[in-house]
């Protein structure tokens, strides 16, 4: 039905027009067709008794398939084909008034029916036709009820504008956003409800579009509803003006009030954040550079007690040193004794809380060195056992006085350290008790040096005081003499090198202290792994004289040269007494500090270089100073030029050197 | 309170001179008493940077023991001008405080202290350091 239909409507069109001719003439070849197929089967066994009732068919299938028009022609040819039919001499037509009568009823019936049929075929049509425009309005009627829908119940906005601004139509969505009753804002001037401060870039918008055709606008503004409250509105203009079918601008918009709300609260955050930063830096920065007021304040204040406390101390320890030197009644000496020890007990304690201070404002200084660990370990035991006697003591040092390890610390710091532990394990011992230390390696590669006692042990709220200052654990209830600073100070010496300390205890066992260390090489094997030299006979060594007044490092030299058995070593602490040994033993080196008692090194140097017989002896300046002096005094003639802490690395690999060319030259 | 006064008996012929610049009475006296135990050594002192300086100058001590805490000038200030002075540079020169700070221990000793001793004195430190000192001079 609904092809027909179709069919109907392109009837119109000049195409349909043609077809439609075509398909008549082909209706009619039909009719002409049946009758070509009679006259054929006449002349045959299979002769058509009665031709006009098929030529009556044909009529009839002929109109109905092409019309009225069709219908009637084919009418005609059947006429003339029954009219020739009967007119053959060999189809005798027998007449009768009967027959002729026939012929006649068929001669009307044949137009008649073809018309019949035409006609109903023709109006068949029509009424096909109408359905079919029917079914297309409907559908299109259905059409604008899908985009009426879609722009009633969308949430977006449509408003068409004239060039003028004034309002022509509003979706319900817009009277909704607005406030407004649909169709109460039309005829209203669109731009009269704009917020007065987004009204000229609103305005320049919009000019800017109307000069475009088809052109688009975005923007953001804010329009004040029917009840007064400004909504934020994101709307989207185009320019439709010359679409004969809108003529309008079409604006599109949708309220985005709670978009520009929630952003302005995270704009708002952001910036309170932002200040809360601000501040809060500031008061860091002020916390901070407080913090570093306040430590410079305690240190200061720490050294002007010290010396306070000092200066006082001089008077007290001085005259009862002197006292101790004359000749007292035993009662007499037994009180300056009390005297030097109660002061010697207060200096003590000054200089641990300095140190401590030290440590805590970080300006210990501290010169790490590997450090051969069995001679630290002996010089502590050796320096503890007259502690321990009294007691009756047993100190064990095992394995770890022969242990041949080097670890990284400062040696003096490391001996105050062990002594700390192994005088603090004789102090809380048992009498008849035992001391044992012991090194070992941890499963991490640090080297772990123990102490062990037999004493009480300590409970857990004990070992959690331990390491606090004055936190002196039983000192009511036993003799134990001592700062109070001592493991406070230990630990912050040994982190300071770069250890960690700790302590296993439990009441009754005794305890374990332990100091861990970092291992490090032995510091001359790294240069010299084979000590081919030591087997030099005596006759043939080298000799080197060192001028320096200072204990600590005539005794590192020593240690240091203790590595090269071919090497004999001379010590001057004072510059006259180096020039003396300089001219007598004609050294193949001179190590030369520059701070002497009697003469400056620079002296010193200048003197070597006067005399004839000490001229040619190479001079190696070694000195704490380190405020560049090393050119001026290579140009004065020294050879070498070191600066404390020594490298003792670099220091040998110059002894060898300057000893081979010594050697040498001697033969030449 | 300024004073210069050449304690005891100031000149010994065949004796050593050592000046002390100190303005602690204490301090003072307890060198006084440890000296008297040299009886050939022979104490000046000077209350005051300025007037000790002069005394250098003047009767060139074999040894100078320096304070630092002096009321006119800082005792590292006497040191540097004791170094200047032609006179006087030659003069060993030992420091003897109650600051016991390493870095200013360094320091002095780079400006050419021969010594620094810190109070509380160890009597028998600061004789063998005195002996040693004076003794070299003698020879």
């Amino acid at each position: 039905m609904t092809e027909r239909g179709a069919e109907g409507l392109k009837n119109r069109t000049p195409g349909a027009a043609r077809a439609r001719v075509w398909r008549e003439a082909g209706a009619t070849l039909v009719t002409l067709a049946v009758a070509a197929i009679i006259e054929i089967l006449s002349s045959t066994a299979l002769r058509v008794p009665n031709p006009p009732a098929f030529l009556l068919l044909a009529v009839a299938a002929s109109a109905f398939r092409a019309g009225p028009r069709a219908g009637l022609i084919s009418a005609l040819i059947a006429w003339l084909y029954i009219a020739y039919f009967f007119s053959l001499p060999d189809r005798p037509f027998a007449y009768s008034d009967e027959n002729f009568r026939r012929v006649l009823v068929w001669a009307f019936t044949i137009p008649a029916l073809a018309l019949m049929v035409g006609v109903q075929r023709r109006r068949l049509e029509g009424a096909g036709d109408l359905r079919s425009r029917e079914l297309a309005l409907e559908a299109q009627r259905a059409t604008e009820r899908r985009f009426q829908a879609l722009i009633e119940h969308s949430s977006d906005a449509i408003s068409l504008i004239g060039p003028d601004g004034i309002i022509r139509y509003d979706s319900p969505s817009a009277g909704r956003i607005l406030g407004y009753a649909p169709g109460e804002r039309i005829g209203q001037n669109g731009f009269e409800s704009v917020h007065p401060d987004d009204l000229d870039r609103t305005g320049t918008l919009f000019a800017e579009m109307l000069q475009t055709s088809g052109g688009s606008v975005t923007a953001e503004f804010r329009v004040r509803r029917k009840d007064g409250a400004w909504r934020w509105l994101e709307g989207v203009g185009t320019n439709l003006l010359h679409d004969p079918s809108v003529g309008a601008i079409v604006v599109n918009f949708r309220d985005i009030t709670r978009r520009r709300e929630i952003e302005d609260e995270i704009r708002r955050l952001n910036l309170q954040l932002e200040q809360r930063v601000a501040e809060r830096t500031a008061e860091l920065r002020e916390a901070k550079d407080e913090a570093e007021r306040a430590n410079r304040a305690k240190s200061e204040f720490l050294s002007r007690m010290s010396h306070e406390l000092r200066t006082p101390l001089n008077a007290i320890l001085g005259f009862a040193q002197l006292l101790e030197m004359d000749s007292l009644q035993p009662e007499q000496k037994e009180s300056v004794e009390l005297i030097l020890k109660g002061g010697r007990h207060l200096l003590a304690l000054i200089n641990e809380v300095l140190d401590i201070a030290r440590i805590e404002a970080g300006q210990m200084s501290l010169s790490p060195e590997p450090v051969h660990l069995q001679e630290v370990v002996r010089e502590s035991l050796d320096l503890i056992a007259p502690l321990a006697a009294p007691r009756n003591l047993t100190v064990t040092g095992g394995a770890a006085v022969t242990w041949d390890r080097y670890v990284l610390a400062d040696r003096q710091r490391l001996q105050q350290v062990l002594l700390n532990l192994l005088s603090n394990a004789v102090k809380y011992n048992r009498p008849d008790g035992t001391v044992a230390l012991s090194c070992e390696e941890t499963p991490r590669g640090r080297v772990r040096i123990a102490v062990r006692d037999s004493g009480p042990g300590l409970s857990a709220e004990q070992l959690a005081r331990l390491f606090v200052p004055f936190e002196r654990l039983g000192a009511d209830t036993t003799v134990a003499e001592g700062t109070g600073m001592g493991l406070a100070l230990t630990k912050g010496l040994v982190e300071a090198m770069g250890g960690a300390i700790g302590v296993e205890s439990a009441p009754g066992e005794g305890s374990v202290f332990w100091v861990d260390l970092a291992p490090t090489d032995h510091p001359a094997e790294r240069e010299q792994p084979v000590r081919a030299t030591a087997a030099a006979p005596e006759g043939h060594g080298h000799m080197v004289l060192y001028i320096d007044n200072n204990p600590a490092n005539i005794r590192l030299m020593q240690r240091v040269l203790e590595q090269r058995a071919d090497i004999r070593l001379l010590v001057a602490m004072h510059g006259s007494l180096g020039l003396d040994l300089a001219c007598q033993h004609r050294p193949d080196l001179i190590l030369l500090d520059l701070h002497l008692p009697d003469m400056s090194g620079d002296e010193v140097l200048s003197r070597l270089q006067g005399d004839p017989r000490t001229l040619g002896i190479p001079v190696a300046v070694i000195t704490a100073d380190t405020r560049g002096d090393g050119d001026r005094l290579l140009a004065t003639g020294a050879r070498h030029y070191f600066t404390k802490p020594l490298d003792v690395r670099q220091f040998l690999v110059m002894l060898d050197r300057t000893l081979r060319e010594q050697r040498v030259e001697g033969r030449v | 309170m300024r004073s210069e006064t050449p304690v005891p008996s100031a000149t010994s012929r065949n004796g050593a001179t050592v000046l002390y610049i100190e303005d602690n009475r204490s301090n003072l006296e307890l060198v006084q008493r440890i000296l008297a135990r040299r009886p050939e050594v022979s104490l000046l002192s000077a209350t005051h940077g300025q007037p000790g300086l002069e005394m250098a100058g003047r009767c060139g001590p074999n040894l100078i023991l320096l304070d630092l805490h002096l009321p006119d000038m800082p005792g590292e200030e006497v040191l540097r001008r004791l170094r200047e002075t032609p006179q006087t540079r030659g003069i060993p020169v030992v420091v003897i405080s109650a600051d016991a700070i390493p870095a200013q221990i360094e320091r002095l000793l780079a400006a050419g202290a021969q010594a620094y001793l810190t109070k509380p004195l160890d009597v028998k430190q600061f004789l063998s350091l005195l002996d040693q000192i004076i003794g070299e001079r003698m020879l």
